[in-house]
């Protein structure tokens, strides 16, 4: 070996300090973020009590659907997403995970519901907050928004996990769960999923939703082609809803509530909108009836709820209070009792 | 397989390289492995067209040794015409199709061939070749030199469009030779310079620049939108192909190979024949010798010289894609550049620092119809720069400021990366190791970065 090749190059030190440094960083970030595991997904990860962290609920919520902490789950967007699994729980003698994911197309929600179901053969309950995703027209499914969905998480196979650790998201997330177990900072999810993510009801200012309902006017329409009569339009996305709900078993109580949107996004009973949401609706309640042990229960509709303004942040989301009287609503519907607040669609046996 | 990926700098890259160097006292084998890396290295991207590649590999190889054998003009240029063919069909088939059928009328339906990756480049480098053979070049290289020549990865997708006499003449040298080490340095610190500009720049200033071309193809962009949406790419542009060509030299140096620079501050030209000579540099030397030159070149009346130099930039537009503005965004250059010989042979001048500000503008002003999907939105866009929907505001984020401040210094002010790597670094530990964490980092920004946070709910 000549001497420019030997050990005393000051290159063959510069290069191999230079790639050194490069395997020594990227191993030691990479090995903190598998070890703190932000996502509760990797199948080696230590046995840490980990909570959600990721903003992203997509990231977030794969852990709790599979988690057997849980025998039941309600699914839907932020129009769900404060129905608190302890309000939940004692009303249907549960154990509920809260994975209503903010602004979830219908597909991410079935992706998840996916999840859950694989993680629980025969689950006490599923609960699915429908709205204008669920009522989208057309042949196509709308899947993704512009926030990031992790499909390596959904899918069976959590080797997987190991090839997408190394990103800033992760580390960021890592970082964030590690600060969480060390007692450095509060966690941001409940450990069934719940958060609310409304100001406390302390800082509720009437007159500013109410410049925001003001704002808000138009009925909630919801997208996709529809050619010739109501009964000739596609509703995709409750074809894949039916196939989900098809996949549990007779034992598993089926709870499908249209959630109530506030008296702006509500339609007058003889326009084109009131034809769709009709249609929709007709489907709903077709479908559960073709379905064992399901209740159809219709929120989205005129009533104390819905009409009174003090109810709402905006003319989607509801007050925290009003979401734990959804969820007793919600048992009394299945008890059979009527209310104004409701009205029960349908109602199939075991 | 993307070079400012994870696949390829955590397992690809060092595989390859330890591989390469276990193998390096074996030329034929050596050059073996690299010929399979690169089909690996292609056919990652789409295995399907790996035969395609393949195939034209051998065809054009054959192609030399028949003429090595019969030294008949014509047989280059059989080869020429192969190599336009394949070009011709998959680049630009529904591109002139559409045009046709435009000026003739009718219903037509495109194929929508998919364009295999590099393919502009791999036929030019096939080009020059053949041409190099007709015009009296001797070269006729064995199969594996050959191979190696046009599948060579680091190359193989965005060039440098490297010649054949200036990198196979490399390959017989043993890389395990006394400036091993000091390649390996310098190419691993270009290829890092590469990622950053590419990854940390480059896409960082296509976050800035992209939602202002989307908006543009909706309703009228403000004169600061447009301004910004314009010099955003212009600095994007720069870093994301001088970045991927400091990728390829670096890589090239790390197995090595030395390949042909291909920028060199491009923006701080101070005429039109300037920045050609700074900017894509492989592709002016390209157009220069084997369109330019075969036209005529310098030798004719200053007329034909101008209808030559804007004939050739009309064909280098089109090269850089099917569309119509790419033509003529080669055109407005190529009459830049007779203008340019113009003032030249008149003897005028411009104080300096007015010719590269009047250089800049209008190199920016191509950007606009080389970035735009057609001529409407670039007259909207050039409009919008000058005012007509008024001067509007844009609120930037820091990120935004310090990413357009920063490129802009790096630029216009920092030494080149070539000058950086290959001729300014010096083995200090102290340097090896920040740029070592700093690749490290960059490899976790290549996984993804913090997604925006969405502004959902506005209580």
């Amino acid at each position: 070996m000549s001497s420019s090749t030997s050990s005393s190059n000051p290159w063959r030190r510069f290069f191999r300090l230079a790639v050194g440094a490069a395997a020594v960083a990227a191993g030691v970030i990479y090995a903190f973020v598998v070890l703190v595991d932000p996502f509760d997904t990797l199948p080696l990860s230590p046995p840490l009590d980990r909570v959600p962290v990721a903003g992203n609920a997509r990231f977030a919520f794969p852990s709790l659907a599979r988690s057997d902490r849980f025998d039941s789950a309600l699914f839907g967007t932020s129009t769900s997403r404060l129905l608190r699994p302890a309000a939940l729980d004692p009303a249907f003698g549960a154990r509920f995970a809260n994975l209503a994911m903010n602004d979830a197309t219908a597909y991410e929600q079935s992706r998840l519901f996916d999840v859950f179901r694989r993680a629980h053969q025969a689950p006490r309950m599923v609960m699915v907050g429908l709205d204008v995703r669920w009522c989208a027209t057309g042949d196509t499914l709308e899947m993704f928004t512009p926030r990031a969905f992790p499909a390596w998480m959904y899918g069976a196979n959590r080797w997987r996990g190991y090839a997408e650790m190394l990103n800033m998201y992760a580390v960021q997330e890592a970082g964030q769960l590690f600060g969480i177990l060390i007692g450095a900072k509060p966690p941001t999810y409940g450990r069934d999923g719940y958060t609310s993510f409304v100001p406390p009801d302390s800082e509720y200012d009437a007159a500013r939703v109410a410049e925001h309902l003001r704002q808000e006017t138009g009925a909630s329409t919801p997208p996709g082609p529809r050619i010739g009569p109501p009964a000739a339009w596609r509703f995709a996305a409750l074809e894949m809803l039916a196939g989900d709900l098809a996949k549990l078993p007779a034992s598993t109580r089926r709870v499908l509530f249209f959630v109530p949107y506030n008296h702006v996004r509500l339609w007058s009973p003889d326009s084109p909108i009131a034809a769709v949401w009709d249609e929709c609706k007709r489907r709903v309640v077709a479908m559960a009836q073709g379905q064992p042990n399901t209740l159809v229960v219709d929120f989205m509709r005129p009533s104390p709820i819905t009409e009174n303004d003090d109810n709402y942040w905006d003319s989607l989301h509801y007050r925290v209070a009003i979401a734990d009287r959804l969820a007793r609503d919600l048992a009394a519907a299945s008890r059979g009792v009527a209310s104004d607040d409701y009205r029960v669609l349908a109602v199939s046996p075991e | 397989m993307l070079f400012n990926s994870q696949v390829f700098i955590i397992g690809f890259l060092p595989i390859v390289l330890s591989l390469y160097y276990a193998l390096a006292a074996h030329k034929a084998a050596r050059q073996a492995l690299v010929v399979v890396a690169s089909l690996a290295f292609y056919g990652w991207w789409d295995v399907r067209f790996v035969p395609l590649l393949a195939g034209l590999t051998l065809a054009n190889w054959l192609i030399a040794q028949w003429f090595g054998r019969v030294r008949a003009g014509w047989i280059p240029l059989l080869g020429v015409a192969l190599n336009l063919a394949v070009l011709g069909l998959f680049k630009y088939a529904d591109f002139l199709r559409g045009t046709v059928y435009g000026a003739f009328g009718g219903d037509w339906q495109p194929w929508q061939l998919i364009l295999p990756l590099g393919m502009s480049f791999f036929v030019f480098q096939k080009i020059s070749y053949l041409i190099d053979l007709k015009r009296g070049d001797r070269h006729i290289y064995g199969f594996l030199d050959f191979c190696m020549f046009v599948t060579f990865f680091p190359q193989l997708i965005a060039g440098p469009l490297v010649r054949h006499n200036e990198i196979i003449p490399q390959f017989a040298a043993d890389p395990r030779r006394p400036e091993m080490w000091e390649n390996l340095s310098r190419g691993f610190i270009l290829f890092i310079i590469g990622v950053a500009k590419k990854v940390a720049l480059a896409d960082t200033l296509a976050m800035l620049a992209d939602p202002l071309f989307a908006k543009a193809l909706t309703g009228p962009l403000s004169a600061a939108e447009a301004w910004t949406a314009c010099g955003a790419y212009t600095l994007q542009i720069y870093f994301d192909f001088s970045g991927y060509s400091d990728m390829a030299i670096g890589l090239a140096l790390m197995f090595g190979l030395r390949l042909p620079f291909n920028f060199n501050a491009p923006y701080c030209a101070v005429s039109i024949r300037d920045f050609w000579r700074r900017w894509h540099m492989t592709l002016s030397r390209f157009l220069r010798d084997y369109l330019y030159i075969p036209l005529g070149g310098n030798r004719c009346s200053p007329p034909r010289q101008a209808l030559n130099v804007v004939a050739t930039m009309l064909l280098g537009g089109l090269w850089h894609g099917a569309n119509w503005t790419f033509v003529a965004w080669g055109g407005l250059h190529g009459a830049a550049l007779a203008v340019n010989h113009i003032w030249q042979d008149r003897g005028l001048r411009m104080p300096r620092a007015l010719a590269w500000a009047v250089t800049l503008l209008f190199v920016m002003a191509c950007w606009m119809l080389f970035r735009s999907p057609d001529f409407t939105h670039a007259g909207q866009g050039l409009l919008a720069m000058l005012g007509t929907n008024g001067i509007g505001s844009l609120p930037l984020k820091q990120e935004d400021v310090a990413v357009l401040a920063g490129g802009a210094a790096i630029a216009l002010l920092g030494p080149t990366s070539q000058e950086a790597a290959l001729r300014m670094l010096r083995p200090h530990p102290w340097l090896a190791v920040p740029a070592g964490a700093g690749l490290a980092y960059l490899l976790l920004l290549v996984g993804g970065r913090l997604p925006n946070v969405f502004i959902y709910f506005q209580f």
